[in-house]
């Protein structure tokens, strides 16, 4: 045996210091209150027939002290916090499935798990949350109780697939430290992830009793709106089984109100509703009252664009078309003009024909990024070099605040870039970018928990999907397609004896030797 | 006559005077009375016959037997004496302890068993003893002479509350055997809490003569003292003290132990032929005495 948190020493000591201490507490213990007797004939006598009891003539209570003692070692062993060496080598990982959304059947993981791990020995046994990385919920000698908290604490998370936590898990594996993972749930496990393991690691599976009913849908998504609407958003559901999936059956709903939007239907078999506002509100379809899934469509404010005077008509009519952009006279989110204050700022012909602010600290590393995002690679700079007759260059600097400038030239007739295929991209993205809207997301981040995902999925992943039109799609794959999946053997049942560490026994004893030191206090028979 | 322990009490002699002690035979050598003795002689009561020897009395020659048998005995009459009843009531100091004091309940018995042997014509004598035994009372006998029983008592009671003393009964019995009395009735009145231990007791009382009465004064809560914790007990005559932790395995073998203290005292008063009598100080005296007297008399 060993202990975690004292030393050997200290607690050989600690016992002896309790002995002594108890010792001396007796001996302060017995104070007589004197009485007087007609006789102590009879006293005598019972003493001595009590008295063959007594190890030590002038030290009376010698069980009472030796139980205390007992009592009291126990307590300190308790503290001391002491470990089984354990005769058998085996790790015992169980490992959760963390692509679970449905709060019903991760409860029902955990609860398996926990039963699964409460027959361990405690100090081999650990239960592991594959999550975008492996979280451990119970390290080796914790007590069960923890699993529940540390999932209370931390947030749930997605996974890809449970195979790269197998892989991860087999690098824990030795010649002298064979691991056994028992896999709670029904993800399926690739024969080739099987047959990859080492010899040295065993995997069963904890098989979890069905929840609920197979999930409609397969995945649903949005997009931006494909009529170039900035506050509309397309979107699209895939059906699990195209060829028995009635859309007439389906109820589709936004805030509870019925969509007056036709459903128009895909090649692939998808269905796309084209046009939402994107306000907030959560579209939901349901069959027969049972909701097959729901999403929380984006909230999409117009981008407020204040103009200085100045400002070339052109360039003026080039914002305002963008249906993205909403002119102010104050209080305007981008600054259009020629003065510093401008976020937007035309640029004398003396200046780098583009300048840009970013936040990130690295100017390269933005220039990188914002030439593609800014759709700069489109602008044909050696036609506009040779039309202004100096070096069209980008400059990219740091700097707390996003700005741009560009030449107030570039919308002259003498340069005519408004008229170039890449100015009202160049223009609509750099607005966008100025005002830090960001770009249309799936609803449910990647890694996070599904703020939409409803009982009815029983996992869930961001993903992207295209479309026949050629659009990708954020969308969510609200149940994953079964891949031939390897057979696992069933988790062997375990005692639960074999899971009840030394500290438990000794907190066990030491309760039965309280109780039993109880009743002997309340019998007359301690001292 | 001063009776401060008011031992004269009119109605406690009135009801005393209700019983009697029968003696079984009583000792030879005794005055005339009520009890038969072991003496032949000129009672009225024929007991035996025996051969005539010169010096006997003619009148007692049986002449029907000498006509049949042609041999000359003599008639035997059983002999009507005296019982001699030794009153030892102990004055000790533990007797004194309590309010009122289990001496007085000592005194009463004693006087009203001195008030039926002097109905009966018996010789009484009191002997108090503490540490010592008390001789300085000459026995007596006649009806008239209880107020003289009554106030030697008082004065000797009187003296052993002002002058507590322990108890030592071996050394009392032992000086009652050297006085060489009459064998009699011996009414030892006590609590019996003798430091000397039970046996020292009644191996001293093995050697005496006398037909013991041992009538034991207690109450119930000398069995239950219902201490608790850790007690110091102080014997109120000897100032031993005794450290003892009140647990109820202790009160068990504390109880064992009284219980087997009067047990021996029982067995032998019994093994004597004598009687042993358990009198509780907090009731009655008179109601619990004639529990000894079936049908008013006390076979001795």
């Amino acid at each position: 045996m060993t202990f975690t948190l004292f030393s050997t020493l200290v607690t050989l000591g600690g016992i002896l210091l309790l002995g002594l201490v108890l010792a001396f507490l007796q001996r302060l213990r017995v104070q007589h209150r004197e009485v007087q007797v007609l006789s102590t004939l009879f006293w005598q006598a019972a003493l001595e027939e009590t008295r063959a009891r007594v190890f030590v003539r002038r030290f009376r209570h010698w069980p009472a002290w030796l139980l205390l003692l007992v009592i009291c070692t126990l307590l300190w062993l308790l503290l001391a916090g002491p470990r089984w060496q354990p005769l058998d080598p085996m790790q015992h990982i169980v490992l959760l499935d963390g692509s679970v959304t449905d709060d019903d059947a991760f409860l029902i993981d955990l609860e398996l798990a926990t039963t699964k791990a409460a027959g361990l020995p405690i100090m081999q046994r650990e239960i592991v949350l594959a999550g975008p990385t492996l979280q451990t919920l119970l390290a080796p000698g914790e007590p069960l109780a923890l699993t529940q908290l540390r999932n209370l604490a931390e947030k749930r998370t997605a996974s890809h697939g449970i195979d790269w936590a197998l892989e991860s898990l087999s690098s824990r594996v030795a010649a002298d430290r064979p691991v056994t993972i028992h896999l709670i749930g029904d993800m399926p496990v690739a024969q080739a992830c099987v047959n990859a393991m080492p010899p040295e690691l065993s995997l069963y599976r904890i098989q979890r009793p069905p929840v609920d009913k197979q999930p409609m849908l397969r995945a649903l998504g949005v997009s931006d709106a494909r009529s170039g609407n900035w506050q509309s958003v397309d979107v699209l559901f895939t059906p699990r089984t195209p060829e028995s999936f009635d859309l007439q059956q389906v109820a589709i709903s936004v805030d509870g109100q019925p969509l007056q939007t036709p459903v128009l239907t895909t090649e692939a078999g998808d269905y796309l509703i084209e046009d939402l506002t994107a306000q907030g509100g959560v579209l939901k379809l349901t069959l027969n009252g049972r909701e097959l899934g729901a999403l929380t469509l984006p909230r999409r404010e117009p981008i407020r664009v204040g103009f200085e005077p100045g400002v070339p008509l052109e360039l003026r009519r080039l914002v305002l078309l963008d249906t993205a952009c909403q002119e102010v006279p104050s209080d305007a989110e981008i600054l259009i003009g020629e003065s510093p204050l401008a976020d937007f700022r035309l640029s004398s012909a003396d200046q780098p024909a583009f300048q840009i602010a970013s936040e990130l600290p690295d100017p390269q590393e933005a220039l990188e990024t914002l030439i593609d995002q800014l759709a700069l690679r489109q602008i044909d700079a050696t036609a506009l070099a040779e039309k202004s007759g100096a070096l069209v260059e980008v400059q990219v600097t740091s700097g707390e605040q996003r700005r741009m400038s560009m030449w107030k030239t570039l919308f002259t007739p003498a340069l005519n870039f408004q008229q170039s295929r890449a100015c009202p991209i160049l223009v609509a993205r750099s607005i966008r970018w100025l005002a830090n809207r960001p770009p249309l997301v799936a609803w449910a981040e990647q890694g996070g928990r599904l703020p939409a995902a409803r009982r009815p999925f029983d996992r869930a992943l961001s993903d992207t999907q295209g479309s026949n039109d050629g659009r990708t799609f954020q969308v969510t794959q609200l149940s994953r397609p079964i891949q031939a999946p390897a057979d696992l053997k069933a988790s062997p049942k375990v005692s639960l004896l074999a899971g009840i560490g030394v500290t438990t026994w000794l907190g066990l004893v030491a309760t039965v030797l309280l109780l039993a030191e109880w009743i002997l206090f309340q019998r007359g028979r301690l001292p | 006559m001063n009776d401060p322990f008011h031992l004269l009490d009119p109605d406690f002699l009135q009801q005393a005077r209700a019983m009697r002690v029968v003696a079984r035979r009583v000792a030879p050598a005794g005055r005339w009375a009520e009890h038969r003795s072991r003496d032949r002689g000129q009672g009225m009561e024929f007991r035996d016959y025996r051969p005539y020897s010169p010096g006997d009395e003619l009148k007692t020659i049986d002449w029907n037997v000498y006509r049949r048998l042609g041999r000359f005995v003599v008639r035997l009459f059983e002999e009507m004496e005296d019982l001699p009843i030794y009153l030892m009531p102990d004055l000790s100091r533990s007797m004194w302890q309590e309010d009122p004091p289990r001496a007085l309940t000592a005194m009463q018995v004693a006087i009203a068993f001195a008030s039926i042997g002097l109905d009966q014509h018996d010789r009484v004598g009191l002997l108090p003893f503490t540490q010592d035994l008390d001789t300085t009372i000459r026995p007596t006998s006649g009806r008239g002479r209880l107020s003289l029983i009554a106030e030697s008592m008082t004065r000797a009671a009187e003296s052993a509350r002002a002058n507590p003393q322990g108890t030592d009964m071996a050394t009392a019995l032992s000086k009652l055997r050297g006085l060489g009395l009459r064998e009699g009735l011996l009414i030892i009145i006590s609590d019996f809490f003798d430091p000397h231990g039970i046996e020292v007791m009644t191996a001293e009382l093995k050697r005496t003569r006398h037909r013991p009465l041992l009538v034991a004064i207690g109450r119930p809560s000398d069995r239950e003292p219902g201490l608790q914790g850790d007690v110091r007990v102080r014997d109120c005559e000897t100032d031993d003290i005794q450290d003892v932790s009140i647990t109820s395995t202790v009160m068990e073998q504390y109880r064992t132990a009284y219980d087997s203290h009067f047990e021996q005292l029982r067995d032998f008063a019994r093994s004597r032929q004598g009687s042993f009598l358990f009198l509780d100080h907090e009731t009655d005296v008179m109601q619990q005495l004639a529990g000894l007297f079936e049908g008013g008399s006390y076979v001795a």
